[in-house]
Formats: structure tokens, C-alpha cells, sequence
């Protein structure tokens, strides 16, 4: 499926860019819709080009035995894996849909070209691999300093501010929370997330209400999710 | 001023014809630090873009409590300080001179200008950039999905790569990180460290004898791994 430039102009990476050359990459780019199990990209693959999320949300995240870590949950207009793009080399994470996403692709020539041609579109980029960058250090700082409790309350507070709406008893997340996707995200396994929401329950930050994450107390699950553990994180099973 | 062959032998300037070199040699600014000394702290504002003439530079992060996570280990060649320039200004890590440290900056106002205004300058920051995601990304591996001894025993055999002097009984590495930086690299305690070098003992797999470290059986390091 085709891209409009106007649909185009609307992603920051290419926000910068107008009249004739923004006609240009968005005659190369495709809209693509995915949903469930299909990869965006897949760990190991050798990059063909970039991929923004145009709409919905997409998991990034490395896979070990039966392990997975995510690494980031992205959003509209965030950009999927640029590294390769630029190295040349292959994908480093894979992405997948969380529920359904639209995502625009350029072509890796088409990309690099512009990389050349445009001032705005080299800033956006840099800015997007700085940021990355900062993200996933404070991941690999979260997963040595933090305990697994701390983790899950992070987990938890991220959720609620990609979807969440706040009622009398507290702040309900827009959708259910799977202990698997939690384990994901906090970097340990299912076993440990169960211990941590109980822990986090009887403290009273937060309710487990059929499955369904309420927080009852914001600053304190935030004071939980700065917590730091005496001790390393859980090693995997 | 630094020499544009000092600069041709950096990989990231590789792409560079002399007049580009000229011109970024001519904004680099040398630096020297001395062994132990800070480059920049974690949370100050950045100075720029830094690379390694000569000796070894430790990025880290600390906890509140003062635990250290180190990031990498920065060699000759190789350069720091890419993060902070491009995105709010504020480091992200720490960097601390191992050795005595020779490194030319390139500071912040001029590398993000060049970078912005110069293609080829944008690519080099940006390969810089995507260098250090990729390595970030095997570090969280390493947390996520390995347990301590598996951590310890891939440092080791990295040291060994790195710096492993080949002896009669294997390849012998002098730890020139005491045991308490070996635990902030691999994210533990030094109690942990020490008991898993003496896991690793056991299995025959190392000697240990206070900061030299012979690996008897490469072999089953790896397969700890």
C-alpha cells in the first residue's frame, strides 16, 4: 500500500523534509499492516531498509531459548532499528506488533540517499540513535542495579503511561497485563513476577484485579520502581 | 594540532579525504589523563565527542548506593562521549582513564553542527552511534539471560582475547580490574565473583590465584557460557 507525502510529513524523521524530495520518498515507501505473530524484523536478518511505526504499538526485544527481553515499547512515529541501516549489518532485535500496527518501510537505498541529501532527516536520525542509545543503557542499568520487585514496579508504571485511565480506585491499565509480558519486560521469568506483584500488593501500591493491573498508589510504586536490591537480579532458569 | 594521520588511523575517519581530515584535525582539541583520572561523570554536561590516541577508558554507570555497571572498555581507536551530544546534552555514563589516556575531542558545538551540515561526518557519528547500541544490546543479554557464572566466564574469555598471555599450562590473564570491578561488569557482588571463579575452579576449567587467572581448559569455559 501506497504513502501519501502529507502521511509522511507527519513522522518526525521526516518532518524536515518538503516540496519534491518528500514526493520522492514517499513514492518509495510502503504502508504495512501487521498483527499477531509476523515479525517486523527478525534478529539475525540483514536490514533492507527502515521502518517506522506510522500507528499502534510495536515490542522490540531479543529472544534466548525461551527467554525474551524487550527492550522497548515504541509508539507512533518512533523508528523500529535504525543500526543496521547504517552499519549494514543484520538486525540486532526483532519487532512484533502488539495488537495491531501500521508501519511505513523505505527502502535501504532510498534511506541512505536521503541520509545524504537532507540536513533535518541526519538530525532526526542522530537524535533517534542517541536516544535509543540512552534507553537501552538504562535497561542493562536497571537489570544490574535493580531487584526484581523494582523491575516489575517500572514495568508496571511504563504500561500505564502508554494507555491507562484513572477511576476512584485508581489507575487502570487500558489493557490486560500477561505475567508473560511482564516477565519480558523486567528482564526476569513468570515465577518472580508473581512473587513481585504479590509483594507490590501487600504493600497496597497496587491491586490485581482479574488478571487486570490497578495502581492504587503512584508515587509509591515509583518509589518501588527506584528501589534497588541488595543483590543481583535472578539469574535466568 | 593534531596530525591528519593520527586521525587516518581511526576506523570511524576512514571514508575521509585529506581536506575532511584537515578540517575536523583542526577543531580537535588533545587530551591527556592520568591513570584513575575522570573524564566526565555520569549526569555532568558533555564536553563532545572523544577518541582514543593511546591507553584504556572505562565507561560505567553507578547506582545511588555506588555499585558500578561497566558499559565497555574503550581501546585505542575506538570513541566515547557519542550519546549526550545529540540528546539533552547530560552523559549518560561515566569515563575513567585506565592508563594514561591520549584522546582528541572533537567538541560538542562542532560535532553537532558538522554532523548536521556534513554527510559524511553524519555517517561516521551515526556508525559511532549504531557501534554502541549493538554492543549495548549484547549487554543486556548478558544480564537478562545469563546467570553470574556464564557472565563471569564470557569476561574471561573476552580478557583472554584481549590481553591473554599464552603459557605453558594455557593462556594466562593478569585481572588489571580487582574482583569488586569484575563484579560491577558482569552486575553482582564480589562474593559472588569470588565463588564463581571457585565454581569455575572446580570444574577445571581455571586456576585462580589472586588477580592472575590461567585458563586450563578453554574448552569448558566455553561450554559454561
Amino acid at each position: 500500500m501506497g504513502v501519501s507525502p502529507e502521511s509522511l510529513h507527519s513522522i518526525p524523521v521526516f518532518a524536515g523534509v518538503g516540496g519534491l524530495q518528500l514526493d520522492g520518498i514517499a513514492a518509495h515507501t510502503q504502508a504495512r499492516i501487521y498483527s499477531g505473530r509476523k515479525l517486523i524484523v527478525q534478529e539475525g536478518q540483514l536490514c533492507t531498509g527502515l521502518h517506522v511505526v506510522a500507528d499502534g504499538r510495536v515490542k522490540l526485544f531479543r529472544r534466548s531459548d525461551d527467554r525474551e527481553q524487550i527492550m522497548v515499547v515504541l509508539g507512533r512515529g518512533d523508528v523500529v532499528d535504525a543500526a543496521p541501516l547504517i552499519d549494514g549489518g543484520e538486525h540486532r532485535v526483532s519487532a512484533q506488533a502488539l495488537g495491531r500496527a501500521t508501519v511505513y518501510f523505505v527502502d535501504r537505498a532510498t534511506m541512505l540517499a536521503t541520509i545524504d541529501q537532507c540536513p533535518s532527516v541526519r538530525e532526526a536520525l542522530l537524535n533517534h540513535m542517541a536516544e535509543r542509545l540512552r534507553t537501552f543503557a538504562e535497561l542493562a542499568s536497571d537489570l544490574a542495579f535493580k531487584d526484581a520487585t523494582a523491575r516489575v514496579a517500572s514495568a508496571i508504571l511504563v504500561c500505564a503511561e502508554e494507555g491507562s485511565h484513572t477511576d476512584a480506585t485508581g489507575t487502570r491499565l487500558d489493557r490486560k497485563l500477561t505475567r508473560q509480558e511482564l516477565a519480558a519486560r523486567a528482564g526476569t521469568v513468570r515465577e518472580v513476577v508473581l512473587r513481585s506483584l504479590k509483594r507490590l500488593q501487600q504493600q497496597g501500591l497496587i491491586a490485581d484485579e482479574v488478571g487486570q493491573v490497578v495502581i492504587l498508589d503512584r508515587a509509591g510504586l515509583q518509589r518501588a520502581a527506584q528501589g534497588e536490591g541488595t543483590h543481583a537480579p535472578p539469574p535466568a532458569a | 594540532m593534531i596530525g591528519i594521520q593520527s586521525l587516518a588511523g581511526i576506523p570511524f575517519f576512514a571514508d575521509f579525504s585529506p581536506d575532511e581530515l584537515a578540517g575536523i584535525s583542526a577543531m580537535m582539541v588533545e587530551r591527556v589523563f592520568r591513570p584513575g583520572e575522570i573524564i566526565f561523570l555520569e549526569g555532568a554536561p558533555s564536553d563532545g565527542l572523544f577518541f582514543v590516541a593511546s591507553g584504556r577508558v572505562r565507561v560505567y554507570k553507578t547506582s545511588t548506593t555506588g555499585k558500578e555497571q561497566a558499559l565497555c572498555l574503550m581501546t585505542p581507536r575506538t570513541c566515547f562521549g557519542g550519546c549526550p551530544i545529540f540528546d539533552g546534552n547530560i552523559s549518560p555514563v561515566t569515563a575513567q582513564a585506565v592508563d594514561e589516556v591520549v584522546a582528541y575531542l572533537l567538541p560538542r558545538d562542532e560535532a553537532v553542527e558538522r554532523a548536521k551540515d556534513n554527510p559524511t561526518l553524519s555517517r561516521v557519528v551515526l556508525r559511532i552511534l549504531a557501534g554502541r547500541l549493538t554492543h549495548l544490546t549484547t549487554v543486556v543479554d548478558g544480564l537478562s539471560f545469563k546467570c553470574v557464572t556464564e557472565r563471569i566466564a564470557d569476561k574471561l574469555l573476552a580478557y583472554a582475547d584481549e590481553q591473554g598471555q599464552a603459557t605453558k599450562r594455557g593462556v594466562e590473564i593478569h585481572l588489571d580490574l580487582t574482583q569488586e570491578k569484575l563484579a560491577s561488569l558482569v552486575g553482582c557482588s564480589r562474593e559472588v565473583v569470588t565463588r564463581s571463579l571457585l565454581r569455575l575452579e572446580r570444574l577445571g576449567a581455571i586456576e585462580a590465584q589472586g588477580r592472575r587467572v590461567v585458563i586450563i581448559d578453554r574448552e569448558k569455559l566455553i561450554q559454561v557460557t
